[in-house]
């Protein structure tokens, strides 16, 4: 008798002690894509984060007398030198920063404000319901790019209102996301009985709706770091984004067009850089949205 | 069908009302005086202010407003500040370069993305699969502009075959129409693998081989068929996504399109171009995912079944 309670105990504990997070982590480390794409996104944070000791040079180091020069020319200068004698490698190590900031920033005012107007949407339903999907409605018959490049505009150039716009442009996706996501849950048992004891909306929200919603939260907040990334390069293109000298990806490659016949490299490499990280973070959301489905368990 | 097409017709009107309401306010809420912007800033005041009273800039923003909407429900979407000219004739002529655009690349992503979609998902997990999928998440990842100015550089400076930009013939389509095309395809050939090895496991699939019916006719007739539908969605989003992209690949080819006139419009302050041009993009997109709406009940019976039941039972309300 005390053997099988021992037993049932030991099984108890190792259920308790493998959490949906750890759980979710084995599975995501089953899938090589993803873990080689976390690495990829690790290498990144660091050459952002140290990207003062990594840099050969100062981002706007200008020396003309090194300008234009091709990837492998100047073994000083390993991806070359643009027009203004900067060096690429050293603007594109600092443009990590600018880039992953952009990304993690504008997710999180979509997700932020996307994930409370979902949610509020989906809990009380009704005229708020109404109200508020309408509004988002109006949002997404409005092109993506297309908003942020109108509220950029709006703000006025700079990195900082173009984080802002790419932000606001991905605040319906969120509340779509987040809104049907409560609606599967808000009937739910263990809903009903926080009701019945008196829990408050903010309450439930929180503690018991919020933590059984996180996976596609979590999924749509991969993906939109990545589509950030791009929108706000995009912008930067288009000189609603980064203004000179800051080593922006896409202000980078928007710099070399004029070039782009002789020094195609000015273009080539700001671009393999964006390309590496998207991928590497899609690659993640990927391997997320498999770890996280719970069709796939077995 | 027609009563549904009718209803969400008019349910365009409250969206398209919110969009003016939106693309009004952030305009006339940012910076920056258009009748300054107009006339430099070696202009006197007195000109500028001048110029304000006359293009109506000095009155209330909600009188400002509903005249706007009044001008718009009789098509007069006002006149351009910069060239003085009706809004309404200047994107009548630059929209058709935008939608050709538009077009030819929702025909690459479809002859692209979805042949190679079904090949991935009907041979899961075989080198054709796994390259396939690295290589679209690979198309996803890129700018489309970056894309743009890489067809540039191979196709027209180094190769010579194509024109660098421009838009004067079917040459001057293909690049830019290939920027877009080859991302979204990747986005179109992603979403047909998903939903196909959905549907491929499904039993009537394995009935469909009992019965002895060739490979090509299972893929065919009854997966793709019931595996359309998120597909088609995905082709209606990625039309509008395509509309709106227009203003990067229009400024990369120097297209003369909607898009790079809105662009140009947007950092001169020209409130009336880029209103104009707003509607008719999000009226474009509204119109798009109707169509798309409707062909759903081509393609699937359910659907269509579903709008037939719908009206069923208030006929019967009525007789009783």
């Amino acid at each position: 008798m005390n053997k099988t309670t021992a037993v049932a105990a030991g099984t108890s504990n190792q259920l308790k002690k493998r959490s949906q997070f750890k759980e979710v982590w084995h599975r995501l480390k089953r899938n090589k894509l993803a873990v080689i794409s976390l690495i990829v996104l690790g290498l990144l944070v660091l050459m952002a984060l140290f990207a003062k000791q990594i840099a050969p040079y100062y981002y706007d180091n200008q020396d003309i007398s090194v300008a234009l020069l091709a990837p492998g020319e100047n073994p000083k200068f390993p991806l070359g030198t643009d027009n203004l004698g900067r060096d690429i490698l050293s603007r594109i190590i600092y443009g990590a920063q600018i880039s992953l900031r952009v990304g993690l920033v504008a997710v999180c005012i979509s997700a932020g404000v996307g994930c409370i107007l979902g949610a509020i949407a989906g809990y009380f339903g009704g005229v708020v319901d109404n109200v508020i999907m309408r509004i988002m409605d109006v949002l997404l018959a409005i092109p993506g790019i297309l908003l942020a490049i109108a509220i950029a505009a709006t703000l006025g150039p700079g990195m900082t209102n173009a984080i802002i716009s790419v932000g606001i442009s991905g605040i319906p996706a969120f509340a779509r996301v987040v809104r049907s996501s409560v609606l599967s849950v808000r009937d739910m048992e263990y809903i009903e009985a926080a009701k019945a004891i008196n829990a408050t909306s903010a309450r439930i929200l929180l503690r018991h709706i919020t933590p059984n919603i996180l996976a596609p939260i979590l999924v749509q907040a991969t993906l939109g770091i990545a589509n950030a990334i791009l929108q706000a390069a995009s912008l930067s293109f288009l000189g609603l984004g980064a203004q000179p000298p800051v080593p922006e990806w896409g202000a980078m490659i928007s710099n070399g067009r004029a070039y782009l016949r002789d020094y195609s490299y000015m273009v080539t490499m700001p671009g393999i850089a964006i390309m590496i990280t998207v991928f590497a973070i899609n690659l993640l959301g990927d391997g997320l949205r498999d770890a996280l489905d719970p069709r796939l368990k077995q | 069908m027609l009563r549904y097409i009718g209803k969400r017709l008019l349910m365009m009107i409250p969206v398209l009302l919110g969009v003016m309401v939106f693309i009004f306010l952030i305009l006339h809420f940012s910076p920056g005086d258009p009748a300054r912007m107009v006339l430099g800033e070696s202009a006197t005041q007195e000109t500028v202010e001048a110029l304000r009273e006359e293009l109506g800039l000095n009155q209330p923003l909600f009188i400002q407003f509903f005249k706007y909407i009044g001008g718009v429900l009789t098509g007069d979407f006002g006149m351009s500040y910069i060239s003085r000219a009706p809004v309404i004739d200047a994107i009548l002529t630059r929209y058709p370069a935008t939608l050709i655009l538009a077009g030819l690349s929702v025909l690459i992503m479809i002859i692209v993305g979805l042949p190679i979609g079904i090949i991935s998902a009907t041979r899961q997990y075989s080198f054709m699969d796994r390259a396939s999928t690295t290589i679209a998440l690979v198309g996803v990842s890129m700018p489309t502009f970056w894309i743009g100015m890489l067809l540039v550089l191979f196709f027209s400076l180094r190769l010579g075959w194509l024109p660098v930009s421009g838009f004067y013939g079917p040459a001057y389509w293909i690049l830019p129409a290939f920027s877009i095309g080859i991302n979204s395809a990747a986005i179109i050939m992603r979403m047909t693998r998903s939903s196909m090895l959905e549907v491929i496991r499904s039993d009537y699939i394995r009935t469909a081989r009992a019965k002895g019916q060739s490979e090509r006719k299972i893929v065919l007739h009854h997966a793709l068929k019931n595996a359309l539908v998120p597909i088609i969605t995905i082709i209606g989003i990625q039309l509008g996504t395509q509309l709106g992209g227009a203003m990067v690949t229009e400024s990369v080819f120097s297209i003369p399109g909607l898009g790079s006139y809105m662009l140009t419009a947007i950092k001169s302050r020209d409130y009336p171009v880029v209103q104009g041009g707003v509607i008719f993009i999000a009226a474009t997109f509204s119109m798009v995912n109707l169509l798309v709406d409707i062909i759903y009940a081509f393609i699937d019976p359910r659907i269509k079944a579903q709008y037939k039941t719908s009206r069923k039972p208030k006929k019967e309300a009525v007789a009783q």
